[in-house]
């Protein structure tokens, strides 16, 4: 079958410094790919590269997928003009020079989200966790069969993370493909079908593309990151290392 | 009233109240797009246009929209193409536009500085016929292209990166505003005059602004905003014989400071609730 997207040897530059080099990956029909990596890595450039917002300097990218949606790591600049949630979505409808919103499409995206109740508010009176519902909404909008997701979830409760996570895993049995690029593995981990992990190298970019559970070694340090994390929130807020026994996971 | 029953009077009328509808329509875009004093810059750079018209001794109108157009698209590649910021340059327009105009007029034969104080405020008097139809057909147009492509200029001024992706000519869509907005200067010239025509295209939208909830209703207050202002301003300058582009500026500018006070008091009230 053909890949929905295919990266080969994918090597980025910007402003003389390499950021990526030689990332090659592929993602199937109804694949969800998690893209890891600290901060700096590249995981947004990789993101930015594929949808051909920023040139790269070697390799290529075969995009199959007739539709591609991306939600971007930042909420754009708002705050000039009010702009509604509800004009918002709608404008992840918005195709070439075609208008054609399905007002259906946008009712279903934003009650997906839990932000149809709020369509009429502006979008910069939102807490951040909104904006960010408000912008996976417009990412939903026109049921593309590729989503590029950057963070969708930072800043969004938890009971909002859920609804995001049940969406995903439906519109993955639907046959999207998902690229969700994030810090940690956390909620997502049983939607994920590969895992793809950045680092900053002068040799590649990539310290481990591949299916879960991870290789023996990295599993077990992936999983003390995760727990360093949680005794580094825990200390900041006075949690004890025994409260937190039941999240630590090594 | 009585002012109104000359044929120059209601020409003047109509130019203002196409000016009333066009500016908010085009200046809401700029807006958006934080560019909004790029019609300043093209209001500036079509100085050049009229000086070179007066020392030619040609149309004001045509010369001025040419020049108008090449300084907005001067604009848009430097902002675009180069590491140029926007506002530095709007800015290069606008010093270059002024200097070289200034130096065209004092060049051009005598009287040419009385024309120019008539286009740099307005007058109530230089609309002419062939003007008017020259200025309906351009209103025309740019309400054709923003019903046409409202939509998509929208979602590029909202988020061009994500327009990008959604294949929308982002790029063809800046080029576009911009040849709009130097339009709008022009049409807005004979009216409102050109160093205050960006005014009209930004007040409207940014009182609108204190009290629209949405992108689309803004814009709907915007234009009202705006035609009330061009009308009533101009009327009042019927009545106190001042130069037009005065007087409908300090109306948009007391309705935009109505509508902060407005906007602050219900602040105020929602903090002690």
């Amino acid at each position: 079958m053909t890949p929905q997207l295919k990266a080969r040897d994918v090597s980025v530059s910007l402003g003389g410094a390499t950021v990526l080099k030689n990332v090659s990956f592929e993602l199937s029909k109804g694949e969800f790919l998690a893209v890891l990596g600290g901060n700096g890595s590249g995981k947004t450039t990789l993101l930015r590269a594929l949808l051909g917002l920023i040139p790269i300097s070697a390799g290529h990218v075969d995009i199959a997928a007739s539709e591609v949606a991306y939600m971007p790591q930042r909420l754009p600049n708002i705050g000039s003009v009010p702009v509604s949630v509800k004009e918002f979505a709608e404008a992840g409808a918005v195709r070439g020079v075609r208008a054609g919103v399905k007002p259906a499409s946008v009712q279903w995206a934003l009650e997906t989200v839990g932000m149809w109740p709020l369509r009429r508010r502006s979008v910069d009176s939102l807490s951040g966790g909104q904006q960010r519902l408000t912008m996976f909404a417009r990412a939903l909008v026109n049921r593309a069969e590729l989503l590029m997701l950057d963070e969708p979830s930072a800043g969004v409760d938890v009971e909002h993370q859920n609804e995001v996570l049940s969406c995903l895993q439906t519109l993955k049995t639907q046959n999207t493909s998902i690229i969700y690029v994030t810090h940690e593995l956390g909620l997502i981990e049983p939607l994920v079908d590969k895992v793809l992990v950045l680092e900053r190298s002068e040799r590649a970019s990539v310290e481990y593309f591949g299916a879960l559970p991870w290789p023996s070694g990295m599993y077990a340090d992936v999983h003390h990151h995760h727990d360093d994390a949680a005794l580094s929130l825990g200390a900041n807020l006075g949690v004890s290392h025994a409260d937190l026994s039941p999240l630590l996971k090594s | 009233m009585e002012l109104l029953s000359y044929e120059f009077a209601q020409r003047a009328l109509i130019g203002a109240l196409l000016i009333g509808v066009l500016a908010p329509l085009v200046g809401i875009f700029l807006v958006q797009r934080r560019l909004a004093l790029l019609g300043d810059g093209v209001g500036h750079i079509a100085i050049t246009g009229v000086g070179l018209a007066l020392l030619m001794s040609w149309s004001p109108l045509p010369a001025a929209l040419l020049v108008a157009v090449f300084g907005a698209l001067f604009i848009e590649v430097l902002r675009d193409r180069s590491r140029v910021a926007a506002d530095v340059a709007i800015a290069v327009v606008f010093y270059g536009g002024l200097a070289l105009g200034v130096l065209l007029v004092s060049l051009a034969p005598g009287g040419a500085s009385t024309k120019l104080n008539t286009f740099l405020f307005g007058s109530l008097s230089t609309v002419s016929m062939s003007d008017l139809w020259v200025l309906g057909a351009m209103t025309l147009l740019i309400i054709l292209v923003i019903t046409f492509w409202g939509r998509q200029l929208f979602v590029a001024g909202l988020d061009s990166e994500v327009a990008m992706v959604q294949r929308i000519p982002v790029r063809v869509l800046g080029v576009v505003l911009s040849v709009m907005a130097a339009a709008t200067v022009v049409v807005g010239m004979r009216v409102v005059g050109l160093l205050l025509v960006s005014g009209i295209m930004v007040l409207p939208v940014a009182a609108a602004s204190q009290f629209g909830k949405s992108f689309s209703s803004t814009l709907g207050w915007a234009v009202l905003v705006g035609v009330v202002c061009a009308v009533g301003g101009l009327l009042l300058s019927f009545q106190v014989d001042v130069p037009p582009g005065p007087s409908i500026i300090l109306g948009a500018l007391v309705v935009f400071i109505l509508a902060v006070s407005w906007r602050l008091v219900r602040h105020l009230q929602g903090a002690r609730a």
